[in-house]
């Protein structure tokens, strides 16, 4: 297993030392690494990604790299094993989500998206949705920033045809 | 999660008061999110946009949904229905929601719930009623679609739904059958059947040199999976009971596989469901201790519609104390289940006062919910909600 160190820096110049195995959690930074040979005195740059939402990456990313390795160590772990470790990952990103608000879930997940780390994005995509599930129309509006391009009349007749789900 | 809502609740008081948000999200993650919006959220944000709207014909996207949604119970009482969500389904304190779902598409189902069944057939519900009267149909609640089937000839009793998975398109099929109308039923008069529901035709299939291939109360135990249907027969020599399958790509009975337990002779009570959308489990009670054990099947039960059964190994997945679950022997109504990350979700009558209940249970863990405010008349099934389109 290697231990090896890197720099990232985010946008607004903070920089982070990572473990290269973590790092790696995010395709973009594994191909970086691959393609572009990245020299260990050097930060990786990452123009769309602030500081304290880089933290927070890096704090995710640190937690699952434990899990993949394990995976690779132990393929014939018992299913009641596995399933004890599933939960425990499953408490920690409950934690990890759970102070966190909307703006900053937003953000996470645009970061996510950049750094292409998959089951990140979906952690993140699934609160949010449990968040707003049970908003009204006009509030999850303003929370994505949408335009209503519908004329009140049409808004009116899709909002008849479906009163059963504004109850 | 209930804490951290009413959080976020008191941080956004009115819509006045909220700023949208600085960060404007690309398409694709909404979608994403979107995708894993409980269906009544989904039909609610319609209102939205144009975007959001035409998401509901977006055959990818809705495919995505499916492959989110969590299965659940689709619930009727005489006069409602209702959806009921689990919700923190892994956490240590899970609970329901009920959603009330749109109930004028189905019409007159009020007077003997009795005789009114819900089966699943993978995205589809399938509702039958009375089947004298031909109230048979295909339903999605969500989108409020329902398809009446017509059968042009009375007396026709549905077993249940499923389709030829060799073929590319699903088409849609019933196998049912004509009782014996002699005081005294006789096997030979009972002649089975397969319903296309997309050509409208009935005709009448060769049936196993077995005493009743198809019963009422093998019917009780009907599963759909892979487009078969699977239930519990008895062989009526050895008192063994097995698992049959019916393939609709060939129109044959089969024996598929023995149960994992043995059964007590008629009076243990024994259960199928579906486990992780391809395998099976099983719930046993037995009429003596009142223990619970389930069983799943290690691997998934492949379509090679019923040829590889000797092959299925099963797993003793748990063992629930007796005090945990209600007595599940000669209730009237019938129960529904399914196990998700080990953990039994029941839906079933309590002991004492017969109220529905939704049963939430670990080895070391057992809550209770009772349904509403105390309804006894019911029909339910097991449902992952969809808004996939009616074939």
């Amino acid at each position: 297993m290697s231990s090896n160190m890197i720099m990232l820096k985010s946008s607004d110049g903070a920089s982070f030392e990572i473990e290269e195995a973590a790092a790696r959690k995010s395709k973009i930074i594994a191909n970086m690494i691959e393609v572009e040979c990245v020299d260990e005195d050097k930060a990786i740059p990452l123009q769309n990604v602030t500081g304290n939402i880089l933290a927070l990456v890096i704090e995710y990313c640190n937690k699952h790299i434990v899990d993949d390795d394990d995976d690779v160590a132990t393929e014939e772990a018992s299913e009641e094993e596995e399933e004890a470790k599933k939960k425990k990952v499953d408490d920690w990103e409950a934690e990890f989500m759970n102070s966190m608000s909307l703006e900053t879930m937003f953000e996470l997940l645009l970061a996510a998206n950049y750094l292409n780390i998959k089951s990140l994005i979906d952690l993140v995509c699934q609160t949010i949705a449990n968040n707003i599930k049970d908003k009204t129309p006009e509030e999850v509006r303003k929370i994505f920033s949408i335009e209503n391009d519908f004329t009140p009349e049409e808004e009116e007749e899709i909002r008849k045809e479906n009163a059963w789900a504004f109850g | 999660m209930m804490s951290k809502n009413k959080k976020f609740k008191a941080e956004l008081k009115t819509v006045e008061d909220l700023m949208a948000l600085p960060v404007k999200l690309p398409w694709e993650l909404e979608e994403d999110i979107l995708s894993r919006l409980p269906p009544q959220s989904l039909v609610r944000f319609r209102t939205l946009c144009k975007k959001w709207n035409s998401l509901f014909t977006d055959k990818s996207f809705l495919n995505n949904h499916l492959s989110h949604s969590r299965p659940q119970f689709v619930f009727l009482t005489n006069s409602k229905i209702y959806s009921i969500d689990i919700i923190n389904h892994n956490s240590n304190d899970p609970t329901i929601e009920l959603h009330e779902l749109p109930s004028s598409d189905i019409p007159n189902w009020d007077t003997l719930m009795n005789f009114t069944t819900i089966i699943t057939c993978d995205d589809l519900l399938f509702y039958n009623f009375r089947s004298w009267e031909n109230n048979t149909a295909l339903w999605n609640p969500w989108l409020r679609q329902v398809r009446w089937m017509e059968f042009e000839i009375n007396h026709f009793f549905v077993f249940g739904l499923g389709y030829d998975n060799s073929r590319p398109e699903k088409v849609y099929k019933i196998l049912g059958y004509f009782p014996s109308h002699r005081k005294v039923p006789r096997e030979e008069d009972q002649r089975v059947v397969v319903y296309d529901c997309a050509s409208h035709t009935l005709r009448v299939i060769d049936k196993p040199k077995e005493y009743w291939p198809i019963t009422n109360i093998a019917k009780k135990s009907i599963v759909s999976l892979n487009g078969n249907l699977y239930w519990f027969a008895c062989n009526f020599e050895t008192h063994e009971f097995f698992i049959r399958i019916f393939d609709f790509s060939r129109e044959s009975f089969k024996t598929f596989c023995p149960l994992p337990c043995k059964k007590n002779y008629h009076i243990d009570e024994i259960h199928l469901a579906v486990f992780k959308g391809d395998r099976f489990s099983l719930l046993k009670q037995s009429c003596l201790t009142r223990e619970v054990g389930i069983w799943v099947t290690k691997n998934r039960i492949s379509n090679n519609n019923g040829d590889d059964g000797e092959s299925v190994k099963w797993i003793k997945l748990m063992t629930l104390p007796k005090s945990y679950l209600p007595n599940l022997y000669c209730k009237f109504d019938r129960m529904s289940y399914f196990i998700y990350e080990r953990t039994l979700f029941m839906c079933s009558g309590d002991d004492e006062t017969g109220v529905a209940c939704i049963y939430i249970v670990r080895e070391d863990m057992c809550k209770k919910i009772q349904i509403g405010f105390g309804i006894r008349k019911c029909c339910h099934c097991v449902y992952t909600p969809n808004l996939i389109s009616l074939p």
